[in-house]
């Protein structure tokens, strides 16, 4: 089965290490997905949300000590879905009302980010 | 009568204690009844004594039952049997001697009950030494008042009286002596006791907070624990996106290979450094020469001019792999590539107050530089990732004299 496309559709990466955030956006171009913007804090990325359409975030948890909790509130405000890829293995560094989000831990598969990004687009239309 | 011992709580040496004093004072007792009985049968022979065949036997009698309970007394049998083997000896000695004044003609006869009874409370009853005190007074009283009161016979009376008062009046003495020295033993043993009990607390209270101590460890270790699991998967996410990025612009496997492994290496380093200083961070001299030192092949070749700047961890990484870049770089096309080449890495920090820290790469007497063909991951390290992550910013400049790179991050101010 060859993983399907992400044409179309337009992706926030929100991560503190830019080898992984580089990678990622990498890896989404190869499926053929646009990245809005790659972003190493909230701040950015919340400018970057204000500057280009997004249609999916995908969030590191923990960005060198600063939590993406606040972020992730803003983006179910704005109704724009989002999954999370982390090293915690455990639910617990998430507040309960974000534990329902997707979870992939790191080091993540391609395939696997890809079919999270695609259900979250197909459950949104 | 051989019950079965049933002494409460064998282990309570108070009890046993008071046990073995209440016999021991029956025995004296019975002893000095003894002895009294002997006094008064030979006094009975050496004075004119009516009835003197039927008091000898009720005597005799006497003695021999007396002696035979002294038998019968023994620690380790019931407290029950103790008493009623105690208080029989005393009740029949007072009948007896009841029973030998009405056989030698003597009115007096239910008096001499009346103190025998006294007399058998109180010795036998030990409540308190007052109690007893008491006791004593009243037989006394009593006595004096019998020997007052009688007339016809006050030789032989003050002979039976000698054989159970003054016996019994000596044993209550000695034995309210014994039985405070008895007191202050028992009162000694509960403060010691409790010195054990106090110990056996703060023994207790220290093992708890050992306890607690071994609960906090255990916390914190599975806390680290799950912090290093957490790091554990960022770095093997860093070591696929390298792979992967690495690869995406290697145009040989044996490109891929080198490029690879040098930069798994300088991350290795750069962690191993990390954790030897408990993660907090290296300064940037210590940086420069853990990720550029490799790469100098003589000593002249690579000029560090740094401070002692502080590189927090979160940075550390970042800029070391930008470094590493810069230097693999060098090795391979720039001036660590040739014998004469050198390069010179310089930081300040500029101007103090706002603590920016300027690292200053400049290659010189190496071949002639040419500008990179393409923008690979290389370049992107050096120039994007510093900027991306530091906040900062890098700059790559390829004058055919050397290559030069200017970067700029912004740190926290520094006390010194």
């Amino acid at each position: 089965m060859t993983a399907p496309s992400l044409e179309g559709t337009s992706i926030l990466i929100v991560e503190d290490n830019f080898v992984v955030a580089d990678a990622l956006k990498y890896l989404i171009t190869v499926y053929e997905g646009s990245v809005a913007a790659i972003a190493p804090t909230v701040e950015r990325a919340l400018e970057a949300l204000a500057a280009a359409p997004v249609d999916v975030a995908v969030l590191d948890i923990n960005l060198k000590g600063q939590s993406v909790v606040p972020l992730a509130d803003h983006l179910q405000a704005q109704g724009i879905p989002f999954l999370f890829v982390t090293g915690y293995a455990d639910a617990q560094m998430l507040p309960e009302r974000l534990r329902e989000h997707p979870r992939l831990d790191k080091p993540v598969d391609a395939e696997r980010l890809v079919l999270a990004i695609r259900n979250l687009t197909h459950a949104r239309r | 009568m051989s019950e079965p011992d049933s002494r409460l709580g064998a282990g309570s040496t108070d009890l046993s204690q008071s046990e073995r004093l209440l016999i021991e004072r029956a025995r004296l007792g019975m002893k000095l009844i003894m002895a009294g009985i002997a006094i008064v049968f030979v006094g009975a022979h050496l004075l004119p004594t009516p009835g003197r065949l039927v008091v000898n036997a009720v005597q005799g009698a006497n003695f021999l039952l007396v002696a035979l309970a002294l038998r019968l007394l023994r620690e380790g049998r019931s407290r029950p049997f103790n008493y009623l083997i105690g208080f029989g000896a005393y009740a029949i000695t007072v009948i007896a001697a009841g029973a030998a004044g009405v056989a030698a003609g003597d009115g007096t006869t239910p008096v001499v009950l009346g103190v025998g009874l006294a007399v058998m409370s109180g010795t036998l009853i030990p409540w308190s030494a007052w109690w007893q005190l008491a006791s004593v007074l009243v037989v006394t009283a009593t006595g004096i008042w019998t020997v007052a009161s009688v007339v016809d016979s006050p030789r032989l009376f003050w002979m039976q009286n000698v054989g159970t008062i003054a016996p019994t009046l000596a044993s209550t003495v000695i034995i309210t002596y014994a039985l405070q020295r008895q007191r202050a033993t028992v009162e000694q043993a509960e403060i010691e006791r409790l010195h054990r009990e106090e110990g056996l607390r703060i023994a207790n209270r220290r093992l708890e907070e050992e306890i607690q101590e071994h609960r906090r460890t255990e916390a914190a270790l599975r806390f680290a624990m799950r912090e290093l699991d957490h790091r554990v998967k960022n770095t093997l996410a860093t070591v696929q996106a390298v792979a992967d990025q690495t690869l995406g612009s290697a145009r040989t496997m044996e490109e891929f290979g080198d490029a690879f492994s040098g930069r798994i290496r300088a991350l290795a380093r750069i962690h191993g450094a990390l954790a030897e200083r408990r993660s907090e961070g290296l300064t940037i001299a210590e940086l420069i020469e853990l990720v550029v030192g490799p790469y100098r092949h003589h000593p002249a070749s690579v000029l560090i001019q740094c401070d002692g700047t502080f590189v927090p961890s979160e940075l550390v990484r970042v800029l070391g792999l930008a470094l590493h870049e810069l230097a693999t770089n060098a090795a391979k096309y720039g001036a660590l590539s040739t014998k004469d080449g050198r390069v010179s890495i310089s930081s300040s920090v500029d101007p103090p107050t706002l603590a920016r820290l300027r690292i200053r790469w400049e290659e010189l007497d190496g071949p002639p530089v040419r500008g990179p063909a393409r923008r690979g991951f290389g370049i992107r390290l050096i120039e994007e990732a510093v900027a991306y992550e530091a906040d900062g910013h890098a700059r790559l400049q390829f004058p055919s004299a050397g290559l030069r790179c200017e970067i700029e991050i912004p740190i926290a101010p520094v006390a010194t």
